[in-house]
């Protein structure tokens, strides 16, 4: 891993922490009580500060420390979590964000940021009871800010340490003689021992270091994966134990660790341990031989020992050492392949989905030249084949699906923020975070349901005055809603504000000439219209009022993700906005359908059945676009006539029923060629406003076939039996 | 060549990456090294990539040569070596270097 990637993993690791400390502050201000809450928020700062010290990121490292030192007190029940703590430490990690990004180069510290930073130390000592206490941790603060920047550029003095207690006070600790032996599976587990005692040199000073190996055996079974090392040190400069213990959380169960309280004239004493080195032969017996008091060494079975360090070690160096550093807290890339899970690069399993694709369209060439040759043998053995490319499909395109809670849970935040803002109550509900989608997905969706939310908020919730007024409760709700329905996933934003007016958005719409007067529009319609370009209503409605500004880039966003958006309303009940994505954008099961010639792909999942459609049902229908199907009216759209195809050659006609969103019709068609894996090609920018259309595909024999839409397509049909005006429709089309 | 003899030393040239996914790869080198029972020095110059891993193998061959009653020794560590080493208590380990 290369310093750059290792960094990469580290600012990755670090906005994850962030967010997991930002929903368990949330989850404690909804009224969360569970103590693993504080656990996590103390966790994951001390995980943020631990990656960052072994990346030298001593910003980082100093302003955590002190979120750190807080939510020790939160954890251990000295301090009580309230609101207004919850605040603090929310803005603690927008800072904490920022000081990432700074580290990293990305940002740069102004006036500003000086001065939250500021602000935000002063809040966080604050909360630390009593005068004397708060006087302490100031103190202490200023220290440890002090020295994370000085450890790093050189050396800390040790002679000062040492005369530090030279008053005598031997009651309480100055030191601690901290005894660490890793695991035999730490460094194969993508540990290093090395990064976890710089960063504990950066927690104090350390008055007195040595490393040894424990059961080093003979050199045929040394196996240099295996982590032999035993470390033994004193370390002084107002360090805690907690601090200390928490050093090795990671490896809690990985290692063998005791810290002992040493007072000065220990370690006084300490400065004369035994410095030398023991004769091999002895090494056995050397056991026992460095324990210096109050406590016996722990007893190893073989001990070879190494020249003992009389002068401090430095910290913050940039050696080889860190550079593993990014996968050491989560050891996500354990060498050891123990690990649950590998963080692999989104680029990589694009690629992978890529050449899948292509063994997909091979698969499909080699499988046309089965056909016409007729050959049993080699029919079956391609049988064969595509199926396991097709499972080789479905699993690579699972491991690309991930759950949308993550995408839900920041809208905690902006909640949050908002309706404080705001001054509105509101209660927000998320379910159906578990539901999966595709990453490229889930990324994209991401701006538009911020805008949803936000227009919601704003615009849809009512102020308490309003709501109490409509005897409702004033806690206003705002649901967020993911669930996957015939091969989509449906997100819904849902409210329980004012809801839209319908007879505003008409006359609005009218106005704006998006329609015409006497146009005969269902209220669904007339809703959807807040979609439309231009359709700004920052001076529309009142109870809407700008829940068209940028609506029609939301609408866009959906579209291009080939996608649907959708909006139902009831004024004074609530609106719902819903979303409908396809599960992925790469590859999917398609129907093979011939329309004069041309190959057209209809997604399999929107397949209700294929009809043959028969002269009796055109001549019943009188000329109009609709045929009955066992009892119910189903619209259609002949694809030779929207597409303008026509060869002249009158054949046998299909119908293809499609479903989708809950609305059906008929896509007639020529021929029914049969399933066909599709490889989605994007459409280039030429096509962008061809409707009916929504990518491209190429066949096995290399011919193009464009991929039906859908939804567009039933519009049309629903469209133009409702109008009976079907020429007027096709040029629109 | 990583191994190279001397009338009464054997250089061992270790290479660029001295990190936990490399020293598995030196088994054979160090073997081969301690075959020879010669004073062992360890030529470090190429070394960039180093981490506890690293600090282990320098400490192991230090204590299988001198099991052997052979000398060992350390040239050519960059200042990253140095300060590991020193981090972990072993700046003995540079001092010895012959």
């Amino acid at each position: 891993m290369s310093v750059d990637d290792a960094l990469a993993a580290f600012e990755e690791e670090a906005r994850e922490m962030l967010t997991e400390m930002e929903s368990s502050l949330l989850a404690i201000e909804g009224g969360g009580t569970d103590p693993g809450l504080i656990n996590a928020i103390f966790r994951a700062a001390h995980t943020i500060k631990g990656t960052a010290g072994m990346f030298g990121q001593d910003g980082v490292v100093s302003f955590t420390h002190h979120v750190e030192t807080v939510m020790d007190d939160a954890r251990k029940g000295k301090l009580t979590v309230s609101s207004d703590l919850v605040t603090l430490m929310l803005r603690c990690c927008d800072h904490m964000g920022f000081l990432v990004g700074e580290g990293l180069g990305r940002e740069t510290r102004g006036e500003e940021e000086a001065a939250r930073e500021k602000v935000l130390l002063e809040g966080l000592m604050s909360f630390v009871g009593g005068d004397e206490a708060v006087a302490r941790r100031a103190a202490k603060g200023a220290d440890a800010v002090q020295g994370a920047s000085t450890a790093a550029a050189s050396e800390p003095a040790v002679a000062a340490s040492n005369s530090d207690g030279d008053g005598g006070d031997t009651g309480t600790p100055d030191g601690w003689h901290v005894r660490v032996r890793f695991g035999s599976k730490v460094m194969r587990e993508g540990m290093d021992p090395l990064a976890f005692i710089r960063y504990l040199s950066t927690q104090g000073t350390i008055n007195w270091i040595r490393s040894e190996l424990l059961n080093l055996g003979a050199p045929e079974a040394f196996d240099p994966e295996n982590c032999y090392i035993a470390t033994e040190l004193v370390i002084s400069g107002g360090i805690e134990e907690p601090t200390i213990r928490a050093v090795f959380d990671f490896i809690a169960d990985q290692c063998e660790l005791t810290v002992e309280p040493c007072s000065t004239a220990w370690l006084t004493e300490s400065r004369r341990f035994p410095a030398q080195t023991p004769e091999p032969a002895a090494a056995a017996s050397t056991a026992s031989e460095p324990a210096p008091e109050p406590t016996p060494a722990p007893p190893p079975a073989q001990v070879v020992a190494s020249p003992a360090e009389a002068v401090p070690v430095t910290s913050g160096g940039d050696d080889g050492g860190a550079r593993r550093g990014g996968g050491v807290p989560a050891a996500a890339a354990g060498k050891g392949g123990e690990s649950r899970f590998l963080r692999v690069e989104a680029e990589k399993l694009d690629q992978l989905i890529n050449l899948i694709g292509e063994l997909v369209i091979a698969g499909a060439y080699s499988s046309l030249i089965a056909q016409r040759l007729r050959d049993g043998e080699m029919l079956e053995a391609i049988s064969t084949v595509t199926g396991l490319v097709e499972s080789l499909r479905d699993t690579a395109l699972n491991l690309r699906m991930v759950p949308i809670g993550a995408t839900f849970t920041r809208f905690q935040r902006v909640v949050r923020d908002l309706s404080a803002e705001l001054g509105k109550d509101v209660d927000l509900q998320i379910s159906g975070a578990d539901t999966e989608l595709d990453k490229s997905v889930v990324e994209k969706i991401s701006d538009p349901l911020t805008h949803l939310v936000r227009n919601s908020l704003d615009h849809g919730l009512e102020t308490r005055e309003r709501r109490i007024e409509a005897g409702k409760s004033t806690v206003g709700t705002l649901q967020l809603h993911a669930y996957h329905d015939s091969g989509s996933i449906v997100i819904e934003v849902a409210d329980d504000g004012g809801g839209l007016n319908a007879d505003k958005i008409r006359a609005k719409a009218v106005e704006r000439g998006l329609i015409s007067p006497g146009a005969t529009l269902t209220t669904r319609e007339i809703n959807n219209l807040i979609f439309e370009p231009g359709f700004s209503t920052a001076d529309a409605v009142t109870n809407i009022s700008g829940r068209g500004v940028g609506m029609d880039v939301v609408k866009q966003n959906i579209l291009s993700l080939r996608g649907t958006i959708d909006i139902e309303s009831e004024p004074g009940v609530g609106t719902l906005t819903r979303i409908r994505l396809p599960l992925t954008l790469a590859i999917i099961d398609g129907f093979l359908v011939n329309v004069a010639g041309g190959a057209f792909v209809v997604p399999l999942s929107m397949i209700v059945e294929c009809l043959d459609l028969r002269r009796d049902d055109i001549e019943t229908a009188s000329g109009r676009n609709y045929v009955n199907l066992r009892g119910k009216v189903l619209p259609f759209v002949r694809l030779r006539d929207v597409f303008e195809k026509n060869d002249g050659v009158q054949r046998r006609e299909n119908i293809v029923v499609v479903n989708y969103a809950g609305r059906m019709a008929g896509l007639v068609v020529d021929e029914l060629v049969g399933d066909f894996q599709t490889v989605i090609k994007p459409l280039g920018p030429l096509f962008k406003m061809v409707r009916g259309i929504s990518g491209s595909t190429i066949l096995g024999s290399g011919e193009v076939a464009l991929i039906l839409d859908v939804p567009s397509l039933i519009d049309l049909a629903t469209r133009i039996e409702h109008h009976e005006s079907d020429r007027v429709e096709r040029t629109t089309l | 060549m990583p191994l190279e003899l001397g009338p009464d030393r054997v250089v061992w040239n270790l290479p660029t990456i001295l990190n936990i996914y490399g020293v598995a790869e030196l088994k054979s080198d160090l073997s081969a090294a301690l075959a020879e029972r010669r004073d062992i020095q360890l030529a470090m110059d190429n070394v960039e990539e180093f981490d506890g891993a690293g600090v282990q193998l320098l400490l192991a061959v230090k204590t299988f040569a001198e099991m052997q009653s052979c000398g060992f020794s350390v040239s050519g560590a960059k200042p990253s070596v140095v300060q590991a080493l020193s981090t972990m208590g072993l700046s003995g380990l540079i001092g010895e270097a012959g």
